[in-house]
């Protein structure tokens, strides 16, 4: 794990999914809250009102940058930072350790997952 | 529906609204239009808006209160004068207020308390307020009137009890039936009073403390029906006062810790109509409100004076609510006044502090640009600001707080003597709850102007002009607008003060027309019916103690049944010889012997004073004094003019007496007027009880002679305290001493807090000119000159401020003209020894730095930054 992210760590749940709902590319927030919905199987769903606060904070913390959208200048899309993608890759290495420490505790059966 | 949204998001802190509201609106509709989600989806949404909302809210806040702390550190001096500035305002405030509470606002100890009035009938010719209820008028009352459920008369007893060890002598208060009643009390065990009780011939049912019954009969329940001796008379327990229950005394404006209660016997000659010696309460039936139950009292007292004119005529009711009368020496409206005083010196501190932070200005330009260059918003800024102001207040608020009760445990201990209640000052959760809401109120007055000024003028072209002295600073003017409010307040609030002080020491210095020095006078012996049963007995007891006292005090002893500030006057009808008994005529009562006059200082004016030939023997007399004479119809000489006046427990009818003399008025206390009195000598009017004035220096071997002299009569009757009658008159002007004490510490604080603002304000003033006086002294200007300078620009606000402040001042004097006595409310010695101790101490407060811009080294200020 890079040693810069380590106070960052771990993500909130809800942090983490809309870095992955941004890793194919950019997206505005309804799409965002989509993604994460789809890759959840509809188990996380973020509404607008919990969304936004959390693109803020990325934004100020230089996770995500915003890009207008050239069709509708009110609609706004996020894209994937360096820097967010470095700590999406911290997160799911950190979450991959996780999970083997488990497997090695047979909490996981050797093929699940 | 997106008005819904739209309010939900005012959850939100402002920027982040108004960032991302319309795209939060937009996902929704697009949600919407897409997918047709419905009303759960809506919920949801205005549940996460309004929880990350405050949440992000809440984050914000001790972000911002963290900032604060550190900034506070940085700037040591200046929190520190803001805190002890806050807590002098804030104290002060949540101080008076717990007062105003535990006196006005807090429950009586009476369940119906809120619903009970208590009133008397006073004579049109007094202007002593309350005065009292016969029996009769009490009955009639009860019976006559529509909107009062039940009416109740008591009066202050003693007794002594025996048959549980050695005698002890309990206060007794002496009730008609209805009393319990009216309060809305209940009894612990057996039962209070019935109407049956009190139509027997002899009602012998009495009511015991909860004291009483637990500390002589054990808190046994079985007490109920229990008979007991009470002077030597039986008398059976019907029930037991709950705990902590206390008679009101409306008539000291306190309680009356009685051990028994006792019914008012019917037939007593103490039961007649003319004699109006019971204090009395009433409770409102459901259904009428005060006012209407008042109106339902005049109906029943126009009933009576065209029953009984001659005991009606000029006697008018003063109501008041029972609460109004329990607050002892000190009146709702004087506590009321110490609370705008408290507000005042409130409005005081926020307009000083607020001064203060805008002395920030400058050395905060620098930072504050920073930031907006950084891209916070101005919004932001100013909250950052008054969250300052708001972490400052909290820490002044627990000061002033633990500085106000200090004060207060004090103050309890001084007064709780004449203020029932005042020991039950704690800190519960309306006192917490009120200096919450004061703290939060003062950060928003004192901080939220300075904050925005501060916020919206940091240009950000100031980071190239920040701390360059001479720039206009910021807010300038609204300083000067601060000193002007702080100075008139300050002249206000002083003024007022100064009128309560005035009024108190002339309170304490009016002329009575006794002796108000070097006289030591007694509380009222209970003469001891049982050992001296008859009037003889009691006459030659008198006659013991009489040469007791001078044996001890030397020829200035005096006997009576009452003197001036006794509270012991006796008002009886009577008639006059040539004069048709209309029943106008009333008189006070006294029964003296001869030295009273001398003793007291009373002066002869006509005829001659009782002489030892006055004797029960002798013709009977009476002396009277001017304001008697003046009741007579020819307004002349009194002398020879012969009158007729019942005397208390005298047997037979009263007897024709002969006026002999006339002396000089005397007065109850400075707010009262000269009643008509009658003196009869002691010897030929024999009263159950007596008192004793005696003329020497106050020492605790005197008292104790005293009192020693009154336990030889009867070992088992305890003696009657002795005070001095400055003492007296002390207690009498007690309520005016608290509210001028009061008065005097808020306009001190008032005036500290605006001196301080006015020296502030010119430092800084001076400080940001450091370098214009440098130039001005280095082209040749005087230091006198550039003191004139600064006194120049200042005096302008000082005479606005006084302007002001008079007008003010009058204003406040006339909302409290009733408390003031033989004081103008606009007073001109006061005002004008206010006006010249205000502007002297605002001009030395702006002469330091005045001095220090004087002493300016030209060429160290060209050099400055």
């Amino acid at each position: 794990m890079p040693a810069d992210f380590r106070d960052v760590l771990p993500l909130s749940p809800r942090v983490f999914y809309v870095l992955l709902a941004l890793a194919d590319g950019e997206h505005h927030g309804y799409a965002i809250a989509k993604a994460v919905e789809t890759q959840t199987g509809g188990a996380v769903r973020l509404t607008p009102g919990t969304l936004y606060p959390i693109i803020r904070q990325m934004l100020s913390d230089g996770w995500i940058a915003e890009i207008d959208h050239d069709d509708d200048p009110r609609r706004r899309c996020y894209r994937l930072t360096p820097r967010g993608r470095r700590v999406a890759q911290a997160e799911a290495s950190r979450l991959a350790d996780m999970v083997r420490m488990a497997r090695n505790c047979n909490f996981l059966p050797a093929g699940a997952i | 529906m997106h008005g819904l949204l739209y309010a939900a998001c005012l959850a939100y802190p402002g920027d982040f609204r108004k960032n991302y509201r319309t795209q939060i609106v937009n996902d929704f509709e697009l949600r919407r239009r897409t997918e047709g989600t419905g009303a759960a989806f809506l919920l949801r949404l205005l549940a996460d808006i309004i929880t990350t909302g405050l949440s992000m809210r809440a984050e914000n806040l001790a972000r911002d209160v963290g900032n604060a702390l550190r900034r506070l550190r940085k700037t040591k001096l200046m929190a520190v004068v803001i805190v002890i500035t806050f807590a002098l305002g804030i104290g002060a405030n949540v101080g008076v207020f717990s007062v105003l509470d535990a006196i006005l606002l807090a429950p009586l100890p009476y369940p119906n308390a809120d619903r009970v009035l208590n009133f008397a009938l006073s004579d049109v010719h007094s202007t002593s307020g309350f005065l009292a209820m016969s029996l009769p008028d009490v009955i009639d009352l009860q019976q006559r009137s529509v909107a009062l459920r039940n009416v109740a008369g008591f009066m202050e007893d003693g007794k002594t009890l025996t048959g549980f060890g050695k005698p002890r002598s309990l206060n007794v208060s002496d009730v008609t039936y209805a009393f319990f009643d009216v309060l809305g009390t209940r009894s612990q065990a057996g039962r209070f009073f019935s109407s049956g009780d009190a139509r027997s011939q002899n009602p012998d049912a009495i009511v015991i403390s909860d004291r009483l019954w637990r500390s002589t009969f054990a808190g046994n329940p079985n007490v109920v029906g229990r008979r007991v001796l009470l002077d030597g008379t039986s008398y059976q327990i019907i029930g037991v006062a709950p705990p902590g229950f206390e008679s009101p005394a409306p008539e000291l404006g306190s309680f009356f810790n009685a051990d028994v209660w006792t019914l008012f016997p019917q037939n007593s000659p103490l039961s007649r109509r003319g004699a109006r010696d019971l204090s009395a309460i009433g409770s409102i039936k459901a259904g009428f409100t005060p006012q209407s139950a008042r109106a339902d009292m005049q109906r029943v007292l126009d009933q009576l004076r065209r029953r009984y004119p001659r005991y009606y005529r000029d006697w008018v009711w003063s109501i008041r609510p029972l609460r109004d009368a329990l607050v002892g020496a000190i009146s709702p409206a004087a506590l009321w006044a110490a609370y705008a005083a408290a507000a005042g010196v409130f409005l005081i501190m926020c307009a000083n502090i607020a001064g203060l932070l805008l002395t920030q200005s400058n050395a905060r330009t620098h930072e504050l640009s920073l930031r907006l260059a950084l891209g916070a918003s101005r919004k932001r800024i100013a909250s950052q600001l008054l969250t300052e102001s708001g972490v400052l207040a909290v820490l002044g608020g627990a000061v002033g707080l633990a500085i106000a009760f200090a004060a207060l445990r004090v103050f309890a201990g001084l007064a709780a003597a004449q203020i029932p209640r005042l020991g039950s000052i704690r800190i519960d959760l309306p006192i917490v709850a009120y200096a919450i809401a004061i703290v939060g109120l003062a950060t928003v007055v004192a901080g939220s102007a300075p904050a925005w000024i501060l916020a919206f003028s940091a240009p950000l072209r100031a980071i190239k002009a920040a701390g360059r002295s001479g720039s206009r600073a910021a807010g300038k003017g609204f300083q000067s607008v601060l000193v002007v409010a702080e100075l008139a307040l300050a002249l206000a609030l002083v003024t007022s003060s100064g009128l309560a002080i005035r009024s108190f020491y002339g309170l304490t210095h009016a002329d009575l027309g006794i002796r108000t020095s070097g006289l030591l006078v007694t509380d009222i012996y209970a003469i001891p019916a049982r050992r001296f049963p008859t009037i003889d007995a009691k006459r030659a007891l008198l006659h013991r103690l009489d040469s007791a006292l001078t044996a001890i005090a030397g020829p200035r002893v005096a006997l009576g049944s009452n003197y001036p500030t006794s509270n012991a006057s006796i008002q009886m009808s009577l008639r006059i010889s040539g004069q048709p008994s209309n029943g106008n005529a009333i008189a006070a009562l006294a029964s003296v012997s001869p030295a009273y006059f001398d003793t007291l200082g009373i002066s002869l004016e006509r005829g001659r004073i009782f002489a030892a030939g006055d004797t029960s023997s002798a013709a009977p007399v009476a002396i009277v004094n001017g304001a008697f004479s003046r009741l007579l119809r020819a307004r002349s000489n009194p002398l020879g003019t012969r009158i007729q006046i019942a005397v208390p427990n005298q047997p037979g009818p009263p007897v024709w007496r002969t006026i002999v003399g006339q002396v000089s008025d005397d007065r109850d206390g400075p707010t009262a007027v000269a009643q008509p009195t009658v003196y009869l000598p002691l010897d030929q009017a024999v009263t159950p009880w007596i008192t004793a004035i005696v003329a020497a220096p106050d020492s605790a071997a005197m008292r104790s002679k005293i009192e020693g002299a009154f336990a030889s009569l009867d070992p088992a009757a305890e003696p009657p305290p002795v005070e001095s009658i400055a003492q007296r008159l002390g207690e009498e002007a007690s309520g005016a001493r608290l509210s001028a004490a009061l008065l005097t510490v808020l306009a001190a604080i008032a005036l500290c807090l605006a001196i301080a603002g006015i020296f502030a304000v010119v430092s800084y003033s001076v400080s940001q000119r450091f370098q214009e006086f440098g130039i001005r002294m280095a082209v040749g200007s005087s230091a006198v000159a550039v003191v004139r300078n600064v006194l120049g620009g200042i005096a302008v606000l000082i005479a606005a401020g006084v302007a002001i402040g008079l007008v003010l001042a009058a204003a406040a004097g006339r909302a409290i003209v009733d408390q003031l006595y033989q004081v103008k409310p606009v007073d001109p010695l006061v005002l004008l020894s206010v006006t010249v101790l205000l502007v002297a101490s605002a001009l030395v407060a702006a002469l330091l730095p005045a001095l220090r811009a004087a002493r300016i080294d030209p060429a160290a200020a060209l050099r400055y930054e």
